[in-house]
């Protein structure tokens, strides 16, 4: 081949396609990884950031206790030690008054600490830091109080919610 | 036991378990002064339990029992429960607090505790806490503590 050889079009085409997907390639593997648990509550997905989900486990027997607001059904006892349910129905605009909750998602952050009542785990995936977008502003209910993002998820918009802007709605 | 340093441990803490409204709680013994399954009262007032803690009434008419409760600084106070189940002494390290997230909430009614037994949890209840509660809220007429009773709880 000549050095006066000039690759036709196409062929130059293929190779900036090439090269630009190596360039994505190696900047996927450098973007921080998110990871959630995608869970069900109702008809509607929701998603907790995995770093403050440290357990799920069945629902089992929830000890009720007198004088608690509804979204707070009672205790539970987790290898033990005692922790407290939130049933974030209540702060989803879902019916309470559906079929009980399965699953119990533990939840622990720096200043908050409870068993989340959820209807099904759905996934556990890392996603990228840039895949999270901002809510949209069309967001309405009573749900858009604790969403902090939304993800693309098996081509379905999950609503990522924030653990601090629950803790706020339920402690004193 | 004392510690070097004079202060009191507690080893063992005597629990007096009694259901009210259908659920079990216990309160620590010493807060008993006595037990009274006649439910007389010896003529002084007896205050429905379960009306305090918002809780159905479990007894029947002539059924319960009252207990009568030390009081700090006051006359002791005639309560009425369902019925007496248990008495026990456990370790005070078989007590768990409440979570945080509850705890607040719940200390106005006094419940204040955790004892673990079997799949079962058994709420602690301190009267004290409770009554004074019931009593601040009477002198101050205020609404917010959330305990009210009416005349016909009183018995």
């Amino acid at each position: 081949m000549s050095p006066n050889y000039e690759k036709p079009k196409s062929e130059r085409i293929i190779d900036d396609l090439k090269r630009r997907q190596q360039e994505k390639e190696i900047v996927d593997v450098d973007e921080k990884l998110i990871k959630i648990v995608i869970f069900s509550i109702g008809s509607k997905r929701y998603a907790f950031y995995g770093s403050s989900v440290k357990e799920i486990l069945p629902a089992g027997n929830i000890s009720w206790i007198p004088s608690l607001p509804d979204f707070l059904p009672g205790l539970i006892t987790i290898r033990g030690d005692i922790e407290s349910v939130v049933d974030i129905r209540y702060f989803l605009g879902e019916n309470s008054s559906s079929i009980p909750c399965k699953y119990i998602a533990l939840v622990v952050t720096d200043s908050f600490r409870a068993g989340i009542l959820v209807d099904s785990i759905d996934d556990v995936t890392d996603i990228p830091l840039s895949a999270i977008r901002a809510p949209l502003t069309t967001l309405s209910g009573v749900a858009r109080e604790l969403v902090c993002g939304e993800v693309e998820w098996l081509e379905e918009t999950v609503a990522l919610l924030d653990i601090a802007k629950l803790e706020s709605r339920i402690t004193l | 036991m004392s510690k070097a340093d004079g202060q009191l441990e507690i080893d063992n803490v005597g629990i007096l378990v009694f259901s009210v409204g259908g659920v079990s709680f216990g309160v620590e013994s010493s807060q008993i002064a006595a037990i009274d399954p006649g439910r007389t009262g010896g003529g002084f007032k007896i205050i429905k339990l379960n009306a305090l803690l918002g809780l159905a009434d479990g007894s029947d008419n002539d059924a319960g029992v009252v207990l009568e409760f030390r009081q700090e600084c006051s006359t002791n106070r005639l309560l009425l429960v369902d019925k007496i189940e248990d008495i026990f002494e456990i370790p005070l390290s078989d007590i768990q607090l409440l979570p945080e997230v509850i705890a607040e909430r719940v200390l106005q009614r006094g419940i204040w505790g955790v004892i673990q037994q079997g799949n079962n949890i058994l709420l602690l209840i301190d009267i004290n806490r409770l009554l004074k509660n019931m009593d601040s809220s009477s002198s101050e007429k205020t609404v917010s503590m959330q305990i009210q009773i009416s005349q016909e709880d009183i018995l």
